[in-house]
């Protein structure tokens, strides 16, 4: 080793020595280390890990189920709109009997004979007025005919025995009860009695409170009424009645204080609710009941109207909605098959009468038909066919099981469309509102579909199959090229798959892979071979999605 | 007028060769791994990134390249003075050349049958193989390809000034 050597090597060294104290080796030996880790690592990210292609599926089976269940069925759904009185004017004449403000006096019964056929009982009449003894009613006796007494009058009455040896047993032990029902000015009250051997019974009846009163109204309506009740401070109608036009029907009304009423209905203060029902049309309103007793429904008026509405199908359908311009239905019925009369909210029966007369009223109705919805309007007077050649709009439930927004801009075909852009949020559900102008086009029809899914636009045909499924059968996949180097993807194979062109992704860039999918349902489970080139490496890969 | 031609052209040429900053040899393994390399210079390629540690490894073939300008430059101005020289330098850094693919060979069979990797390749000297990669599920076909730049033709010719110039000075020894 001579000395130019030595020296050359000493500077060889701390040339060496310089760069690595210069550029810090030491401290950056770890990326010297992991560099070439990183970039293989890049491989992981070429093709999205949370890309799932097989899972965005829009399921249009209700649609065409609806569609081939319209072609085998076909019916009339109808709603039949009752007559609408366009003026309900008129009045209900109210006779109401004079009614006392107290009743007094005293019946004399005496126990007169007893044969095999019946009884014979001696009655004395001490009202100062006249009465009727409507009925005379116990075990085994029967009156045959109403018995009028005038004033102190006093004969003899026959009660008929039904049973003679039951009547004798109950009447020998004393237990044979009598039940008068009397008629005093048209108040009707009832008392009793027991029939024995030593009868000499006067019956009395003082201080009688209330009762009940029986009333004649009068209908001037030109049309059938329904009275369902009328209430006051000291009256109730005891059961509904039913008067027909121009006609007069008997009313039982229980006053509950005579002498009450009395005062309120001589000054007409006697304040009633009224609930009366004109052909199905229910209406409550208060009136004064007093001498001169009117009751009119004016023009402004709503109520509530049973309206007859008949199922074609053998099946229940749903009636979410049913509405127009000046009524409204309560609320969502199952329709069963057949006739069903569901309430409806009018809130002006005279618009809606003149509407419905000049053929301006419009129903719109929400059907429910398994899970598809329909809506349709019609003119009121009409009825909706519900047939095979029928359009409306439909309502299809489709799941969004991806972890991203799936965005549905518009799915087109001849006989249908998308009302409106829907998005659906992950893991979610959403409604897609599509309006089909023919269902009878449906199961062949070709659908486009525009979406957005990854951010990125799909467009997408297919043919509404026999299989009344369809699904997104092309993805474009974001392929991304972390090297320096071109990335030649030839071919992206499966069973059920392929690639559609030879793509070149220069360095750094990401492209759209377009790749048809043949069967989405089985793509799943097979492997893919991808065969793809980086620089002049040619790369045969198989994975399983 | 020179007493030793061959062996000044040798010497001068040694030099210039040392001093010129050319790759001699590319090692290109299906573009995958390229290396770049000469006896005083080095750069990795992998997955078409320049791998840093390729400035480490120059730095020390650069540290060389100085050492040898050095000594080389003493032998000229020995020679100059009239002392009979005889530098293998060039040669032997030439020659050794013909040796890495046997080295490149003998690291790939490690790698792979350790790896459990399958491979077809077989030894390659220069030129072009197509080499066939099996491993886990995926295939790769690599074009393998070692080939020296026009530089080290250069340098192997100049190497073999050696020969004459060892004869001139052996003659003279006489």
């Amino acid at each position: 080793m001579d000395l130019v050597k030595l020296i050359g090597a000493i500077i060889a060294i701390a040339f060496f020595l310089a760069y690595i104290i210069i550029t810090n080796v030491p401290a950056n030996i770890n990326t010297y280390v992991n560099q070439p880790k990183q970039i293989a690592n890049q491989i992981n990210y070429i093709i999205p890990k949370n890309f799932s292609i097989s899972s965005f599926n829009i399921d249009l089976q209700n649609l065409t189920q609806l569609a081939n269940e319209y072609k085998q069925i076909s019916g009339k759904l109808s709603i039949e709109v009752p007559s609408f009185y366009h003026n309900l004017m008129g009045n209900f004449k109210i006779n109401m009997p004079k009614i006392p403000k107290r009743i007094t006096g005293k019946l004399f019964v005496n126990l007169s004979s007893i044969n095999i056929r019946g009884v014979y009982l001696n009655i004395y009449n001490d009202f100062n007025q006249s009465i009727i003894i409507e009925n005379i009613t116990g075990k085994y006796l029967i009156l045959s005919s109403e018995q009028y007494f005038t004033p102190m009058e006093e004969r003899m009455i026959f009660i008929n025995i039904t049973n003679f040896t039951g009547f004798y047993e109950l009447y020998s032990k004393g237990e044979e009860n009598v039940t008068f029902h009397i008629n005093v000015d048209g108040i009707n009250f009832t008392s009793y009695m027991i029939l024995s051997k030593s009868s000499n019974i006067s019956l009395s009846v003082p201080n009688y409170q209330g009762g009940t009163v029986s009333v004649n109204i009068t209908n001037t309506f030109p049309y059938c009424i329904i009275i369902d009740n009328i209430t006051g401070k000291y009256l109730y109608l005891e059961k509904n009645i039913t008067i027909g036009s121009n006609a007069t029907s008997t009313a039982v009304f229980y006053v509950s204080n005579f002498t009450g009423f009395y005062n309120l209905y001589n000054q007409s203060k006697e304040i009633v609710n009224i609930s009366v029902e004109v052909d199905g049309i229910k209406i409550s309103k208060e009136e004064l009941l007093g001498k001169n007793f009117n009751i009119s429904l004016p023009n402004t008026l709503g109520g509530v109207v049973n309206i007859k509405v008949y199922n074609p199908f053998n099946f229940t359908i749903m009636l979410y909605k049913a509405y127009g311009e000046y009524f409204q239905l309560e609320s969502a019925y199952a329709l069963k098959p057949g006739y069903s009369y569901l309430p409806f909210n009018v809130t002006n029966f005279y618009l809606l009468y003149n509407n419905i007369k000049d053929k301006a009223e419009n129903i719109t109705i929400l059907v429910g038909i398994g899970n598809i919805n329909i809506t349709k309007t019609f003119p009121l007077y009409s009825s909706i066919n519900l047939t095979y050649y029928e359009s409306g709009e439909v309502s299809i439930t489709v799941s969004n099981p991806l972890d991203t927004t799936l965005i549905i801009y518009n799915i087109t075909g001849k006989y249908l469309y998308l009302l409106n852009k829907t998005e659906i949020k992950p893991f979610s559900y959403g409604i897609l509102r599509i309006y089909v102008t023919n269902f009878t086009g449906i199961p062949n029809d070709k659908i486009t579909l525009l979406a957005n899914v990854y951010g990125e636009n799909i467009s997408e045909s297919f043919e509404v199959s026999n299989s009344l499924s369809i699904s997104i059968n092309q993805v474009d996949v974001p392929v991304h090229n972390p090297f320096n180097e071109t990335i030649i993807i030839y071919n992206v194979t499966g069973k059920y798959l392929y690639l559609t062109k030879i793509y070149t992704i220069p360095p750094g860039c990401t492209q759209l892979l377009e790749i048809k999918i043949i069967n989405e349902s089985e793509v799943f489970n097979e492997n893919i071979t991808i065969k793809a080139q980086i620089g002049q490496t040619n790369i045969t890969y198989v994975m399983g999605l | 007028m020179i007493k030793y031609p061959f062996t000044l052209i040798y010497l001068i040429s040694s030099l210039i060769i040392i001093v010129l900053p050319f790759y001699w040899w590319t090692y290109n393994f299906g573009g995958l791994v390229v290396i770049e390399t000469s006896p005083f210079q080095m750069s990795i390629y992998f997955l078409g990134t320049f791998l840093k540690i390729s400035y480490v490894i120059s730095a020390a073939l650069e540290a060389f390249r100085i050492f040898l300008i050095i000594v080389i430059s003493r032998d000229i101005y020995l020679f100059l003075k009239g002392k009979i020289i005889r530098n293998r330098i060039l040669l032997m850094l030439t020659i050794s050349y013909l040796v890495y693919p046997i080295i490149i060979y003998i690291v790939i069979t490690y790698l792979t049958s350790s790896h459990g990797i399958y491979s077809n390749y077989s030894f390659l000297e220069i030129g072009k193989e197509l080499v066939s990669v099996k491993y886990e599920n995926a295939n790769l076909l690599l074009t393998f390809t070692f080939y020296p730049q026009i530089i080290y033709w250069i340098a192997l010719a100049i190497s073999f000034l050696f020969i004459p110039s060892y004869l001139e000075t052996r003659k003279l020894k006489k």
